[in-house]
């Protein structure tokens, strides 16, 4: 099988310019992670405040998911959650729960 | 996306209430707004050093279904919005002399002191003003 020439350019200039295709949104070069916090039985605030606390120390671009039993959870985070300018990647209700994405953005 | 500042003069020392304005200092303190609180009062007693977690809160009907449901402890609350946010927490110098006691002889690493309420009241006027 013979190598297309403009595919063959675009690995030559892939190579030349150190393109890192795995690179994340913010530049780094790592992949962005998911956290996860089972937060099933802790009442308000708790679930709220321990989203806080993984957020704090993850990089931009992971995503924590948490699993709250708390019916406040569901409006409480995504009201948090526009208020620090973060992303709500989901709120999704299963079974006894609400499982609720939240995306880091800055 | 930072608020006013919020001040809260708790006074009592019912759970329910110190339970609310942990709640709120916490949550005020994690969204971007600056937040004191002014501890004075029956509400001073809830902070002593000496007394023994389990006999720290006094409440009506929703403090027993606060301890038997385990819901957030106060003082843990408070530390978690000292720790991720802007939260300053003072005694009431009035407080603490009827009782004769200095900040050392309450809980530790929650309170940046003691002060006046004239001060307190002061600052206030800059943002909202909660009192329980």
């Amino acid at each position: 099988m013979s190598l297309r020439p403009d595919c063959f350019v675009v690995v030559l200039l892939a190579r030349t310019l150190d393109w890192n295709f795995a690179t994340a949104p913010d530049g780094s070069n790592s992949m962005p992670e998911r956290h996860k916090i089972d937060a099933r039985g802790a009442y308000c605030p708790g679930p709220l405040m321990e989203l806080i606390a993984t957020l704090r120390h993850s990089e931009i671009g992971d995503e924590v998911e948490v699993w709250s039993s708390d019916k406040g959870s569901a409006s409480d985070i995504p009201a948090w959650v526009a208020k620090a300018r973060h992303e709500l990647v989901g709120v999704n209700q299963e079974g006894d729960h609400w499982a609720i994405v939240v995306r880091k953005a800055r | 996306m930072a608020g006013p500042p919020l001040y809260i003069l708790l006074c009592s020392g019912e759970h329910e209430k110190v339970q609310i304005a942990a709640m709120m200092a916490s949550l005020g303190a994690v969204s971007d707004r600056p937040v004191e609180v002014f501890v004075s009062m029956n509400a001073l007693a809830v902070f002593a050093k000496a007394v023994p977690a389990e006999g720290r809160y006094h409440g009506g009907a929703f403090a027993r279904l606060m301890r038997d449901k385990g819901a957030p402890d106060a003082l843990d609350l408070l530390r978690q919005g000292r720790e991720l946010g802007d939260l300053k927490i003072w005694a009431c110098s009035m407080a603490l002399d009827l009782h004769g006691w200095g900040v050392g002889d309450l809980v530790a690493d929650l309170f940046d002191g003691a002060l006046g309420l004239t001060s307190f009241l002061s600052d206030a006027e800059r943002g909202q003003l909660v009192a329980l």
